[in-house]
């Protein structure tokens, strides 16, 4: 495997009217797995969109398969994927409309692209669906179109954003086994969440960043040494501060018992 | 072959102008297809069938509407002899048209976010995207204007020469030019100044104006008809006429067409030229690039300053007075409470039930105005009539539609609580609910025309006044008893029966008949009016107490 950089930040930083980005500096290398963890509202979504070449305006360089960011956004937009957080598509559309448009936007083929939507929208277990509105589409079978949507064009770097919300089960399983494939042929993931579970799996490096600042860097052993417990929920309430649970529920039942 | 396919087509016959500014003309013809589709598929708010019916054609239906429309102006054209009257009256159809339609229907598009997050990630070039985004824009308009404009532009052809055809087309491309830029501008002020939630809010209320003016012109059109005839109306150049856009085209067409060589028409015309071009290069150069910044603002959360807690609780204060007051009970508090604050929050529903209050203005001038009489003659007689009967019964309109429409909402779902609630007597939520349509809709309203009332007719109308208060409560009441009782927001709008329209008419004009029949027959005798109200008020406690006993296996669910 190779040890080049693919991605990297130096003194990443983005101010809207507060400082959401302090600092962050990345190096992520060819067929790594980084799970990028933080409670909402951390900066990961920022993070993601300034790598992905969304928001263009930020402090600090940043690049992405050896382009600048700032001068080579079409370039690294061609390579890489990205399945955004909020189920964002066009609703009004089926499946197949759909991410035929997309595949216009990279110049595929379109014979090509509508084999390859068909079948990759039967793995999804979305066959049937394929030629009815998405209006009609319940949260997980959106999320499936935006996976579809997001990896057409083969990218070698997958920017994920939250990429199992309301999926059912055994589509989790799916994507978790999909991911980790993806590794094994070479390619990059960036995964981010604030949801524990799959990224402690799955991940080569965890990095946890909270109110724009990153925390913890390494692999899960070696932050599970330094945290010294066993989930990652758990180190991850360590890390972050947030020991509050318990008594908020205490408090939580005891109001409700209140007259 | 579907309209879409026909404006590839014509985009195609373009791709060099495309290619040679630096446009990658594949991704546009993408993006443009991609969006007229999403036209051709979404709801047009103001001319929706049935809910549930997916619209396949619903810009051709669009079309074919204002198509129909344009008869009405062609022969409004035709009819008036001065080229500057109705050419200002054309324009001023066409702008208002224009910009009303760019509000109601095409905010949606101008304020999409989606466009961020779907397709800044591909690999397409900020120009690219805008240019597409314009484009789609562009040929929406054409469509609108050739929909609207046709066949008055064949009339205009056919009734001042082609020659004036020419100037006349020119002056159509400059006033929708001149359209957008206002709608543009303004769109601009208000984001300048409001938050997304209140641009929403803003927009809704021009939804609203939009739905009352479709309303009042196709009630009102054909009765000013016969107005510009007879007069030999002659046109004459105040300074605020500098001020309004379609007058410019006005001006600009008399100057060509009698050839009126002088300051004021020179003015006109040069301000019809002059402020749609040099807009056109402001708006490219600066107020887009603003534009586009604000809308990318738009989908990042902006936390939304909180009202101070003074203000809220003095709110809250007044409403809590208020059901305390009318309300007996807390199922009947709850059930005023939560109508009155949809009823001023919700929407979808203000835009179906706040038209009424358009349609009771609409309304009360058609009544008044009758026969050959101009405005001000009509004015001066009516204290000598009986109109105030009109205005007082029509105010109903609002009370009926809330009644009719506060059942239906999209979020029907969220009343699960009835049911699993310990809610014993529907009857009282029922309750609850007709009043808050009467205090929040109908009251203020009844004040204004109260006022009107009172300053026209004088202080011996105000018997008829309170008598015709009373008998409005009651005739709401009467009509909820016998129609059907269903809890408010409990059913999805698809449920609504269309069908029913006609005979609700009907049944409501029966209801209506014997408390204003009464009313009127009493009127000479104030007196005797003042010594009924104590009967109508037994009259409304007792329906309101058996209204309240309405059992579950009387509830429609």
């Amino acid at each position: 495997m190779s040890t080049t950089n693919v991605i990297t930040t130096q003194n990443l930083s983005k101010t809207y009217s507060a400082k959401v980005l302090n600092n962050i500096n990345l190096e992520i290398k060819s067929g790594e797995i980084i799970g990028y963890i933080g409670p909402n509202g951390a900066g990961k979504s920022t993070t993601i969109k300034i790598l992905t070449g969304i928001i263009p305006d930020f402090d600090g360089d940043a690049t992405v398969l050896g382009f600048d960011i700032r001068k080579d956004t079409l370039e690294i937009k061609r390579r890489i994927g990205y399945i955004p957080e909020n189920a964002a598509l066009y609703e009004t559309l089926t499946p197949v409309e759909y991410l035929h448009f997309i595949g216009q936007l990279y110049s595929l083929d379109k014979t090509q692209t509508e084999t390859k939507a068909n079948e990759l929208l039967r793995v999804f277990e979305l066959g049937n669906h394929s030629e009815s509105r998405m209006t009609t589409f319940s949260k997980g079978m959106k999320q499936k179109v935006l996976l579809i949507a997001g990896m057409i064009h083969n990218p070698s770097i997958l920017f994920l954003d939250e990429p199992l919300s309301g999926l059912d089960a055994n589509a989790v399983i799916l994507v978790k086994e999909i991911l980790t494939q993806l590794k094994q042929s070479g390619k990059t993931i960036f995964y981010s969440s604030h949801i524990m579970d799959v990224v402690e799996k799955i991940s080569d490096r965890i990095i946890i960043i909270n109110k724009g600042e990153m925390i913890a860097n390494g692999t899960y052993a070696e932050l599970n040494s330094q945290a010294q417990s066993g989930s990652l929920e758990q180190l991850f309430t360590e890390i972050t501060g947030n020991k509050e649970h318990q008594s908020a529920a205490g408090q939580f039942i005891s109001i409700l018992g209140n007259k | 072959m579907k309209i879409e396919n026909i404006l590839l087509k014509f985009l195609d016959f373009t791709q060099g102008l495309y290619r040679t500014a630096g446009v990658n003309y594949e991704q546009l013809r993408a993006i443009v297809a991609i969006k007229l589709t999403m036209d051709n598929r979404r709801q047009v708010m103001s001319y929706k069938k049935k809910e549930n019916q997916e619209p396949g054609n619903a810009f051709a239906m669009t079309l074919l509407i204002y198509s129909i429309f344009g008869i009405f102006v062609a022969a409004f054209i035709y009819s008036i002899p001065s080229v500057v009257v109705s050419m200002i009256f054309f324009f001023s159809y066409i702008m208002v048209m224009i910009a009303m339609t760019l509000i109601t229907d095409f905010s949606s598009i101008l304020l999409d976010t989606s466009d961020n997050t779907i397709i800044l990630p591909r690999p397409v070039d900020g120009r690219t995207l805008f240019v597409a985004r314009l484009t789609h824009i562009m040929l929406y308009l054409g469509q609108l204007t050739l929909g609207l404009s046709l066949l008055p532009s064949i009339m205009v052809g056919f009734k001042f020469g082609v020659l004036f055809l020419v100037f006349f087309l020119v002056a159509l491309v400059l006033s929708v030019f001149t359209a957008v830029l206002i709608t543009n501008a303004t769109y601009l002020l208000i984001m300048h100044f409001a938050s997304e939630e209140k641009l929403k809010n803003v927009i809704n209320y021009f939804q609203i104006i939009m739905a009352v003016a479709m309303m009042g012109g196709y009630q009102l059109l054909p009765r000013m008809m016969g107005r510009f005839e007879l007069e030999d109306y002659v046109f004459e150049i105040e300074w605020w006429d500098y001020l309004i856009p379609p007058i410019w085209m006005g001006g600009a067409l008399e100057l060509l067409h009698y050839r009126l060589i002088d300051t004021p028409h020179i003015i006109l015309t040069a301000l019809g030229i002059i402020v749609p071009l040099g807009g056109l290069y402001i708006t490219n150069h600066y107020l887009t690039p603003i534009f586009n910044k604000k809308l990318s603002a738009l989908g990042s959360a902006t936390e939304q300053p909180a009202k101070t807690k003074e203000e809220k609780a003095q709110k809250s204060n007044l409403l809590e007075n208020i059901s305390l007051r009318v309300t007996s009970n807390s199922f009947e508090r709850a059930a005023f409470e939560l109508v009155y604050k949809i009823l001023g929050r919700d929407r979808k529903i203000k835009l179906k039930i706040y038209p009424a209050v358009g349609y009771i203005l609409v309304f009360g001038l058609v009544f008044m105005i009758r026969g050959k009489d101009d405005f001000s003659t009509l004015w001066n007689n009516l204290p000598n009539t009986e109109y105030y009967f009109v205005l007082i019964y029509l105010t109903f309109m609002i009370s009926q539609v809330a009644l009719y429409e506060i059942p239906y909402t999209d979020d029907f779902k969220a009343s699960w609580f009835y049911s699993s609630a310990p809610v014993d007597r529907p009857g009282e939520i029922l309750s609850g609910m007709v009043k808050a349509i009467f205090v929040k809709l109908f009251l203020p309203i009844y004040a204004v025309i109260a006022a009107l009332i009172l300053f026209v007719w004088g202080i011996s109308a105000l018997d008829d006044i309170l008598f015709g208060l009373f008998n409005n409560f009651l005739i709401l009441l009467i009509i909820a008893t016998i129609g059907k009782r269903i809890l408010p927001l409990t059913m999805a709008p698809s449920a609504k029966n269309q069908a029913g329209n006609f005979l609700r008419g009907i049944l409501m004009l029966l209801c209506m008949a014997l408390p204003g029949g009464l009313h009127y027959l009493l009127s000479k005798w104030p007196l005797i009016l003042i010594g009924m109200i104590p009967v109508q008020l037994g009259a409304i406690y007792l329906i309101l107490r058996s209204y309240k006993a309405t059992k579950w296996s009387n509830i429609q669910f």
